[in-house]
């Protein structure tokens, strides 16, 4: 990295300064309101540093998440309860989209009903090899 | 076809997650400037949505676009376009060939009346009837007419399709025109790049996938999530332009310090394109961070436009007095970059619309 980029990288805007002030009307209308919310960090012209002091203060709290999705992603729950720090990556370690999300849980932790649905399918078929799902099993014995 | 699957079928199939979908529409979001939460809706559409028939048509062209679209560095998320759409015709990546790739395309045309998508590279000869470029016995030029004539929409990838490119170039021997030019009865969307940013192509091709419409466009009917700002107003050298800190040759000590490279002919400013912010190898670096400047690949008629290394102020891709003052302008005022950005934007626009070689391409 030429010694531009570095300083550049290295520069604060004072963007991390304003975030933490919306992330924190954000946060108080999620209390009262229910309303959830996100910023893509990526829209943003962040440089690492502003980035950085986002992080450290925001801090970690309770929750902490790592997801095998299509190559990593990182979830944490901040020290302030319902802001979550989501980061994916690609294979490469390079960062493919970073939100922070005012939510009570984020989408990306539930499992989709699709999901449960076809794990169901899969895991009873594991249980008895083919053929024993209970259905079956009932429509065999009756 | 019938039978075509869900995109969340094909996904399910593949054992791909609906974490995985959420994932790549939260990556897809970002890059196309939506709002975060439209992430969930887009995962839930493309969910249901049928796969995107898409027929590819390479024309004169060197393949460039293709490998920027393939060689993506990063196969797990950005190989899920390919999971959105059915490449039913590509004449470089299929493996039927023949007769048996031709049938492909005609069925493909047949089963999505209306609905399928034409992806163009590279221009399409017009002179003498279009016979120096053809392919299966057509000419490009009839090819071209006839596919395009039941598609939803046509996306022209690469500065080729876009605004003829290379081919288009003096003397322009085989009379090459833009997709444009030619299909003048259906939405034309033009991701142009020499070649362009593997992240707009595909972004462009899954919005129209998720929402079934096109993305916002600019006056050249290029996507404004990857092209809405200069590559001057998202450069990282920018600083030096304010402060007046320019590299006057590429070995003297303003080059060795990183400064500007505007005087060694950066077409930065009156360029529209996000090399800047996305960059290229897999987010390596892109031509300014490695030390040379900007060609203007995204612009229409990049290649005559005055030498590479010329800068703006002197042989420009536009109008000197409006660029000349722009520069000027970044001399004097080191601090209102916000207002002086909106007003290149406007000057660029003018410069794009007034510059050479453009009546020669809408003639």
């Amino acid at each position: 990295m030429d010694d531009t980029l570095r300083q550049a990288q290295e520069a604060r805007t004072g963007i991390a300064d304003s975030l933490v002030v919306e992330i924190a009307d954000r946060l108080t209308a999620l209390a009262q309101t229910g309303d959830q919310s996100a910023i893509d960090l990526r829209a943003l012209p962040m440089t690492a540093a502003d980035r950085a002091d986002l992080e450290a203060f925001l801090g970690r709290g309770e929750v902490t998440a790592d997801l095998s999705v299509a190559g990593r992603s990182e979830v944490w729950e901040t020290r302030f309860a319902g802001v979550w720090w989501l980061r994916h990556l690609m294979a490469d370690g390079r960062v493919a989209a970073e939100t922070i999300e005012i939510t009570r849980i984020p989408d990306l932790l539930v499992a989709a009903s699709e999901d449960v649905a076809t794990a169901a399918s899969n895991l009873r078929k594991s249980l008895n090899g083919p053929g024993t799902t209970r259905q079956e099993a009932e429509a065999t014995n009756g | 076809m019938a039978e075509r699957k869900t995109v969340g079928d094909g996904l399910a199939a593949r054992g791909i997650s609906r974490r995985g979908l959420l994932k790549y529409t939260a990556y897809l979001a970002s890059a196309m400037a939506l709002p975060p939460l439209a992430s969930r809706a887009m995962a839930q559409a493309l969910a249901d949505a049928p796969r995107q028939s898409v027929i590819w048509l390479s024309f004169q062209e060197c393949t460039g676009c293709t490998e920027s679209l393939t060689r993506s560095y990063s196969p797990t998320i950005e190989d899920m376009i390919f999971d959105l759409i059915s490449l039913d015709y590509h004449e470089t990546l299929m493996a039927a060939s023949g007769f048996a790739a031709e049938e492909a395309m005609e069925a493909a045309i047949a089963d999505n009346k209306g609905k399928y998508l034409v992806i163009v590279d590279g221009s399409v000869s017009t002179l003498d009837d279009g016979v120096y470029s053809t392919n299966a016995g057509k000419t490009n030029l009839q090819t071209l007419k006839e596919v395009c004539a039941d598609a939803a929409a046509v996306i022209s990838v690469g500065s080729c399709a876009a605004f003829g490119g290379i081919p288009h170039a003096r003397p322009n021997p085989t009379g090459a025109v833009p997709i444009s030019d030619i299909i003048t009865d259906k939405p034309v969307i033009n991701i142009p790049g020499c070649p362009p940013i593997p992240e707009a192509i595909a972004g462009t091709a899954a919005y129209f996938v998720t929402f079934g419409r096109l993305p916002d466009l600019d006056h050249l009917n290029r996507p404004k999530a990857f092209f809405g700002d200069s590559i001057h107003d998202r450069c990282y050298r920018r600083p030096f332009y304010d402060q007046g800190k320019f590299a006057h040759s590429f070995d003297d000590e303003g080059a060795r310090n990183g400064w500007c490279l505007y005087e060694l002919g950066c077409k930065g400013p009156v360029t529209y394109n996000a090399c800047a912010t996305m960059k290229w190898n897999g987010g390596t670096s892109f031509p300014i961070q490695s030390g040379h400047g900007c060609l203007g690949c995204s612009e229409p008629d990049f290649w005559d436009r005055g030498g590479f290394y010329q800068p703006l102020s002197s042989a420009v891709m536009g109008d000197r007095t409006l660029i000349g003052g722009a520069a000027l302008a970044g001399l004097v005022a080191g601090g209102a970059s916000a207002l002086r950005a909106r007003k290149r934007r406007a000057d660029a626009a003018k410069a794009t619309q007034s510059a050479p070689g453009k009546e020669e391409t809408r003639s």
